[in-house]
């Protein structure tokens, strides 16, 4: 589901958003973008392409927290790579704190968990490989453009679902309304709580963008503390650079970003990823750590991570993974195989009308959306500002 | 029935997979079963790459219809002199800038005869004629 949204009014109907799209979800239409929810992976490619703020990815805001009596917020690992010290994750949790939670909770302890479940899939695994699933934007892509590789998928294990269940399991006897808000370091994460992956249902509340929490986190800095005990493995788990298990390094394949992670994709449909049993795959630049919505840069982020894992000892949580019951979605395409070649003839003859140049100055991303819309006759060859030009001269 | 064809030029390492890739994407345009395109995919490539290394050269065809999917593998030679050693795994003739490019492990003809519901071969010295063909049933 896409938390991307669309203000009309700051548009310049540019369409570099439109070319962006790594999954062709946007369309311009009557003078307005349209994206269709349910293709978009809210990678953010298209708000960082829009120069004119007219795209935005929010989440909730913390108005919200006066509905509840115990509010609660879950701190992602990634959050503790902005910080450069432990020291100074301890402030930052203070400071969390102080914007109106009675809890703040670090995940890296059940990230850590997820690491080690992970560390011992990977020991096991022979060829081909598993692929990770711990970032929603690569699950998304592999559902939409890479279906022949969800078998190999690891079952989504979310950190931050599995302390959610254990705070509400810990806080049902309270009899009080207890309000659990997760801080989101990418785009991705903040439809999560409504619309889990893998799942049909979340106990988070709230998914918070950690980037509008900025302004009043950085005034507040300096004047709160909070003890934190960070998971080693927590950290790892949100560092590409870091994520490995010992004896089985070579197996593991990192890739982080759109491209890179898309190459690798490619090439594991192809079987070309010999020798390796793992893949290890975030949409953000080196992993959660670079996530979108967080203020620091990706590569300070990993230094800070590396430095963090001289010092911190804490102990991961005690987790029972437990097998969703809830597969990835079926691929519902049920028309007969030989409708869909007939379509597929009928949408290539259109194709063969038009330039080829996926110029998008039609309003769909290229001429093959556009002979697909053409063949099911939501448009005509006259919306071709190429062919119009060239019939003319 | 849907035909396509693609031409395979000889030793054109820099566009080694891009056939492949393009009926990997036409394959997921008709929506194959992702097993079956799994199969297809894997198989395709190792025949395409394959043709790069060892030919002069050929042509990809692909013929579908609602019941089976053929893909035929054509080039101009030089033919393999022993079919039945080049379908043993492991067993490669690949030259060495080859194998630097990271080809040639000697497993290509018997991985795309496990992938393949039909596996035929045909060589001679004017060429070589592989055949595979995929049952398309739901």
């Amino acid at each position: 589901m896409s938390v991307v949204t669309y203000t009309l009014a700051k548009c310049q109907k540019c369409m570099k958003c439109l070319r962006v799209c790594p999954v062709e979800a946007i369309t311009m239409k009557d003078e307005r973008v349209r994206i269709n929810k349910s293709r978009c992976i809210n990678c953010g490619k298209c708000i960082d392409s829009c120069v004119h703020q007219g795209l935005q990815a929010k989440g909730s805001t913390l108005a919200e927290l006066e509905y509840y009596d115990v509010k609660i917020a879950l701190v992602p690992s990634a959050l503790l790579a902005a910080a450069s010290t432990v020291d100074q994750i301890e402030e930052l949790f203070g400071t969390i704190k102080s914007l109106g939670f009675d809890e703040v909770v670090d995940l890296s302890p059940y990230d850590g968990a997820v690491a080690n479940e992970l560390y011992g899939m990977i020991s096991d695994q022979k060829e081909p490989y598993l692929i990770s699933s711990f970032c929603p934007v690569v699950n998304r892509l592999i559902e939409v453009k890479y279906p022949m590789l969800l078998e190999y998928m690891v079952p989504p294990y979310r950190s931050a679902e599995l302390a959610s269940r254990r705070i509400r399991e810990e806080t049902v006897k309270l009899n009080q309304k207890v309000g659990i808000f997760l801080l989101c370091e990418c785009i991705a994460k903040l439809p999560t709580s409504k619309y889990p992956y893998g799942d049909t249902s979340s106990e988070i509340d709230h998914a918070l963008s950690i980037v509008d929490l900025f302004p009043r986190i950085s005034k507040e800095m300096g004047n709160h503390r909070e003890s934190v005990d960070p998971s080693p493995d927590g950290l790892k788990l949100a560092s590409s650079a870091h994520f490995t298990t010992k004896g089985h390094e070579s197996h593991i394949l990192r890739a982080d970003g759109l491209e890179k992670v898309q190459l690798a994709l490619d090439l594991a449909e192809f079987g070309q990823l010999k020798g390796r049993h793992y893949l290890h795959l975030s949409n953000c630049i080196n992993g959660c750590v670079g996530g979108n919505l967080l203020w620091g840069n990706p590569f300070e982020a990993t230094q800070h991570v590396s430095e963090h894992l001289k010092t911190v000892r804490g102990t991961n949580a005690q987790v029972v993974f437990e097998a969703s019951e809830e597969s990835l979605d079926e691929v519902n395409e049920r028309k007969s195989i030989q409708e869909r070649i007939l379509e597929y003839a009928r949408v290539n003859a259109q194709l063969e009308q038009l330039p080829g140049y996926d110029c998008g100055a039609c309003g769909f991303a290229s001429c093959r959306m556009m002979a697909e819309e053409i063949a099911a006759g939501r448009a005509t060859l006259e919306n071709c500002r190429i062919r119009n030009h060239e019939v003319k001269s | 029935m849907i035909e396509q064809r693609y031409a395979i030029g000889h030793a054109d390492y820099a566009n080694a997979g891009k056939v492949s890739s393009q009926i990997k994407s036409f394959l997921k345009q008709i929506g194959l079963d992702p097993t079956l395109l799994r199969r297809i995919a894997v198989a395709c490539y190792e025949a395409e790459i394959n043709m790069i290394i060892h030919s002069y050269g050929g042509e990809i065809t692909l013929a579908m219809d609602e019941n089976s999917l053929d893909l035929n593998f054509k080039d101009n030679g030089p033919g393999i002199p022993d079919v039945e050693k080049a379908m043993t795994p492991g067993w490669s003739t690949a030259s060495e800038k080859a194998r630097e490019f990271g080809f040639g492990a000697g497993m290509g003809l018997p991985n795309i005869k496990r992938m393949a519901d039909t596996f035929e071969i045909q060589s001679t010295q004017s060429g070589t004629h592989v055949h595979i063909a995929f049952k398309v049933n739901e």
